[in-house]
């Protein structure tokens, strides 16, 4: 049967429409480009597939990041909040982070409203197949059904659904998310463009029927009394507050652990790609800290109109009665239903030093990828790379320059430069101790440091720019304005960012000093096409990685591991000036 | 000429005067202190108390800390028409490197940098003073300092720096890594940070780096000079070789082999430089007991570190293939490290005229030879002299680390006092930092060593 045509041309065919697909098609619609948004199912549209949360530390900065530069999923979080919390309330403001718990109907629902009302953008139900690459050109997308989708650039946002193999025991079948079929054909596309293709894991925990567990023996945590909103321009939270409830393991729980161990995946060396080390499963916080008495877990309701609890901390492979027995160990629960099994899942990523700092390929000019293909974890993380991925997919098809951040003004940048110049062995999330300049990069100033850029690119509204920068101003200068002026902001607001800015002040310089001082070997350009073969003078280490990596600016390669100052003063040498 | 590059790259070069010994130390007539940046005007004024008149060579007595140093002959040429293209200072002291050194510090003092390898060449290219030709074959001569960079980094680890350092840096990384835990991950139940503890902690650390610091500054002096490493089989006579170069009985000499397990490092100078010479346990693969294997080990270390090895080769005996095995591997580690190598033939005085093997006859008993080998050693010792140089420049960047490490630590210890309860995010940036520098005075190091910390140490995620 011959291919047929899709009857529209994009600029920009978005795959996949998780937390980093939307943010992508929401961008580069919204900066004018004809986009397409390919699904392998409309209704899960931003489906939150693990924790029903957004946010965390250094997670919430991200997510504040995203909302500045303007995109979407700040609103989609404060849209479907329940349970609002700033962490570390007690620490000092920089390392204070947003995290909302939130109905995970809800987000969903609204982020499907947002895409389905966004101008230039077409939501599309079928199975993205291959690439259609025609000699070293990208032409668009094939689907399953047959059908070509022409489109200027790709962005692609599988998440874990390549290949995908979910384990529960040693019991495995091939699967998306949740209970979604996986997407079979873009990982054998992609290495026959000859991408190198790796394999990641990851886990959630089981679900609980709520009205299964005992609430008495449980500890009770409330969110923030007053909710305070993730998105700069929502002023409150009015949605209706759940609580949440702790519990914790003992000893029966780790005995039931250990005796299972031989039908774990993940002990039986069943599973073969690499986990975090920063959301292990259970099996492993046992395992690896036998010392510990107890860990805690977290019960938290999935939303407003479900049964279901997510058992936070208890993410697991282990069979079904293992898991049963598990959760009945912990007081509390011990005649609690268990509604979805937990389980670990195995998918392809592809070694994120493949991609340029714009997230484009350098092998497939035109593809862009982001999310977990690119061996990242988390919603948020997902989102930052879909929005940036997004944004230079549209900056590409207008001939424009590519938008960049860098690790001084943003986490985003922070991670894209991780991602792109270090590479990944291990799921990637953030943390705070990843930002040099984390005393600059705070929740609390997300808008000072990125709205202008937002709004350079098309996706901040002229008016809010507007109260924005007279904010701005009031917080850099002095004097009072009216509240109303200032909407969302408030003169609150410009007198808490002055005390914070104040309160930081020799560390923000210092950091601001440092950054320029290594501004400058960023803006020394390596030429892309430089033969380090022919540099006798560098090691061979160094040789073999830069030649592999090609890092585009000299304070890249300064951050590459094993690059050694006199490299780099050789390589600066070797940036020719000659054009 | 070249032409000047654009201002952004001139920007690269920063506004920082940097400083460094233009001549290989050694012991000279006179050595040379040079400065090139814009404040090079300001710091003679600083370390000379009189103002320059460009071009013109001036006396002066030279201050650190109001104790004069040395009287130098100062030279001060406005830029751009210098070799660096920026001003430039230069200092004509006497030529002990201790003066030197106590001219550089008195430098660095006043708020110059010490220079990174090849920074002078780097900013003649930026300010158009050679042609992109020229620069390369800098860049190539970087590269050949690599070998003499990492014998200076093994130098240090034998020193002990090395350990010294370790044992400093990893109470900091205990610390960063606990305050991290607990900024990055709140939701687990790790219990608060003890003020006190954190307090005491820091202290302590910055004790370890004030006794370090002061250590540095006694113990370079010994290291001064090239080093001469003796090698080769047990017994081959090179405790007697070293003795009858220093012209007394320093080390213990025995007929029965593998009387020599430690180090012994002797300064001395031979027909006119100066050494620091190298007694080192024979090289067998075969060694007796544990005090003699590490002496076999040390030995070892010793060689990835001398700038002149002499292999002492028993003349007397027929060579077997232990022999040829030690020997073999003597000169291997010399040809790859770019260290001289000179084979001496001791005990000729029992060969009776014959030698075949190529080398330098020569007998520790009877003196024959001895002066041939001096001159050697001191050739190929002053061929090696400009190497040290660098190590000299590395000990005062190491030095100034150090003192700034020291004071991040007292910003820690302020900090807490001051916000006890709230000073974690600005004392890990403290914390931050002093890592920083110990890794820039040890030379390495990674943020991935943080996060390597946390998740062995703590039970992170959920």
């Amino acid at each position: 049967m011959a291919d047929a045509f899709f009857p529209r041309r994009y600029d920009v065919i978005v795959v996949g429409g998780g937390h980093a697909g939307v943010e992508a098609a929401l961008a580069a619609a919204r900066m004018g480009r004809a986009t397409l948004l390919l699904t392998q199912n409309l209704d899960t549209i931003a489906a939150m597939s693990c924790n029903p949360s957004i946010g965390g530390v250094g997670k919430g900065q991200m997510v504040r990041e995203v909302d500045a530069l303007g995109g979407e999923m700040a609103k989609a979080a404060d849209r479907s909040s329940f349970f609002s919390q700033t962490l570390n309330l007690s620490k000092g403001q920089a390392v204070r982070s947003p995290r909302a718990q939130c109905d995970k109907a809800a987000y969903r629902a609204g982020q499907k409203a947002v895409v389905e009302s966004c101008a230039n953008l077409d939501p599309i139900q079928d199975e993205a197949w291959e690439l259609w690459v025609e000699g070293s050109a990208l032409r668009g997308v094939l689907s399953r059904r047959g059908t070509r989708y022409e489109g200027k650039t790709v962005v692609l946002t599988t998440g874990t659904f390549l290949n995908g193999l979910a384990h529960v025991g040693l019991k495995t079948h091939a699967a998306g998310r949740g209970g979604e079929a996986p997407a079979l054909g873009i990982s054998a596309s992609l290495r026959a463009l000859g991408f190198a293709v790796g394999r990641m894991k990851t886990g959630t925990p089981p679900r609980l029927h709520s009205r299964s567990i005992d609430y008495s023996k449980l500890e009770r945590q409330d969110g923030d009394l007053i909710p305070k909103p993730f998105s700069h321009f929502n002023v409150k939270i009015s949605n209706p507050q759940l609580p949440s409830w702790i519990a914790y393991t003992n000893a029966l729980t780790h005995r039931t652990i250990r005796d299972n161990l031989k039908n774990s995946p993940l002990y039986s060396g069943k599973i073969e790609g690499v986990g975090p080390r920063y959301c292990p499963s259970i099996e492993d916080k046992v395992v690896k800290f036998p010392s510990k008495e107890r860990h805690q877990l977290f019960l938290e309701p999935e939303g407003w109109n479900t049964s279901e609890v997510y058992l936070n901390g208890m993410s697991t492979s282990l069979p079904e009665d293992a898991q049963r027995a598990l959760v009945s160990s912990i007081p509390g629960l011990e005649n609690a239903l268990l509604t979805r099994c937990g389980y670990a899942i195995e998918y392809d990523f592809c070694q994120p030093t493949q991609l340029t700092d714009t997230l484009e390929s350098r092998a497939v000019p035109g593809l862009f990828l982001a999310g977990q293909i690119n061996g990242t974890t988390g919603y948020e993380e997902a989102a930052g790379q879909g929005l940036l991925a997004g944004v230079n997919a549209a900056l590409r098809v207008a001939d424009e320059g590519p938008f960049r951040l860098g690790r001084d003004e943003a986490y985003l940048g922070v991670m894209i430069d991780d991602l792109a110049v270090r590479g990944v062995d291990e799921p990637y999330r953030m943390f705070t101790a990843r930002a040099e300049n984390r005393l600059s990069l705070r929740a609390d100033d997300a808008d000072l440091r990125l709205m202008e850029k937002g709004f350079a690119l098309g996706l901040i509204a002229p008016e809010a720019r507007e109260r924005f920068l007279r904010y701005r101003d009031l917080v850099l200068g002095a004097g009072e304005a009216p509240d109303a002026d200032l909407s969302p902001w408030s003169m609150a607001k410009v007198l808490e960012q002055r005390a914070i800015r104040s309160s930081y002040e020799p560390y923000i310089s210092r950091e601001r000093r440092e950054a320029e001082r290594l501004k400058a070997a960023e803006l020394v350009e390596i030429p892309p096409r430089l033969d380090y073969a022919a540099i006798g003078a560098l090691t061979n280490e160094s040789r073999e990685k830069l030649s592999r990596l090609r890092p585009r600016t000299l304070g890249q390669a300064g951050r590459v591991p094993g690059v050694t100052p006199a490299d780099l003063q050789i390589l600066w040498v070797h940036s020719d000036r000659a054009k | 000429m070249a032409q000047a590059r654009d201002p952004l790259e001139k920007k690269l070069t920063a506004e920082e005067t940097i400083v460094a010994l233009a001549t290989p130390p050694g012991r000279s007539a006179l050595g040379i202190v040079r400065l090139s940046g814009p404040r090079c005007r300001e710091f003679a004024r600083v370390l000379l108390g009189t103002e320059l008149e460009p071009r013109r060579a001036t006396a002066r007595p030279l201050r650190r800390g109001g104790a004069v140093v040395d009287r130098v002959v100062a030279t001060y040429w406005a830029g751009p028409s210098t070799p660096t293209g920026e001003d430039l200072l230069e200092l004509v002291g006497h030529g002990s490197p201790e003066l030197l050194r106590e001219i550089v510090s008195a430098a660095l003092e006043a708020g110059a940098r010490a220079a990174a390898p090849g920074e002078f060449t780097r900013r003649a290219y930026i300010n158009g003073r050679l042609d992109l030709a020229q620069a390369r074959a800098v860049g190539d001569l970087i590269s050949a300092r690599g070998a003499s960079a990492r014998s200076a980094a093994l130098r240090r680890l034998e020193g002990g720096l090395s350990k010294a350092l370790d044992e400093v840096r990893a109470p900091v990384l205990e610390l960063l890594a606990a305050l991290e835990v607990r900024l990055d991950h709140p939701e687990e139940d790790i219990a608060s940070l003890s003020g006190d503890a954190a307090d005491a902690s820091l202290k302590d650390a910055a004790a370890r780096l004030e006794r370090l610091a002061s250590g540095c500054t006694r113990g370079r002096s010994r290291r001064e000079g090239a080093r001469v490493g003796l090698f080769g089989r047990p017994n081959a006579g090179k405790s007697s070789l070293l003795n009858a170069l220093l012209g007394r009985d320093r080390a213990i000499t025995a007929p029965e082999p593998g009387t020599t397990r430690d180090l012994l490092e002797e300064q001395a100078e031979l027909g006119g430089a100066c050494v620091v010479l190298i007694d080192t346990a024979g090289l067998r693969a075969d060694a007796a007991g544990p005090a003699e294997r590490q002496g076999v080990a040390r030995a070892e270390l010793a060689l990835e570190s001398c700038e002149v090895a002499v292999l002492v080769v028993d003349a007397a005996r027929a060579a077997d293939e232990h022999d040829a095995k030690a020997h073999s591997s003597v000169a291997t580690a010399a040809a790859r490290r770019g260290a001289h190598l000179i084979v001496a033939l001791n005990k000729m005085d029992l060969v009776g005229g014959h030698g075949a093997a190529e080398g330098l006859p020569c007998s520790a008993l009877t003196g024959q030879g001895l002066a041939e080998l001096e001159a050697a050693i001191a050739a190929a010792a002053g061929a090696a002299a400009a190497d040290e140089g660098e190590a000299l420049l590395d000990d005062a960047r190491q030095l100034d680390a150090l003192k700034l490490a020291r004071a991040e630590l007292d910003s820690a210890r302020a900090e807490l006092a001051a916000r006890p309860a709230s000073w974690e995010d600005r004392g890990a940036d403290r914390l931050r930092r002093v890592l920083a520098l110990l890794n820039e005075a040890r030379g390495d190091g990674t943020p991935e060593a943080v996060l390597d910390e946390i998740f062995s140490k703590f039970c992170v995620g959920k």
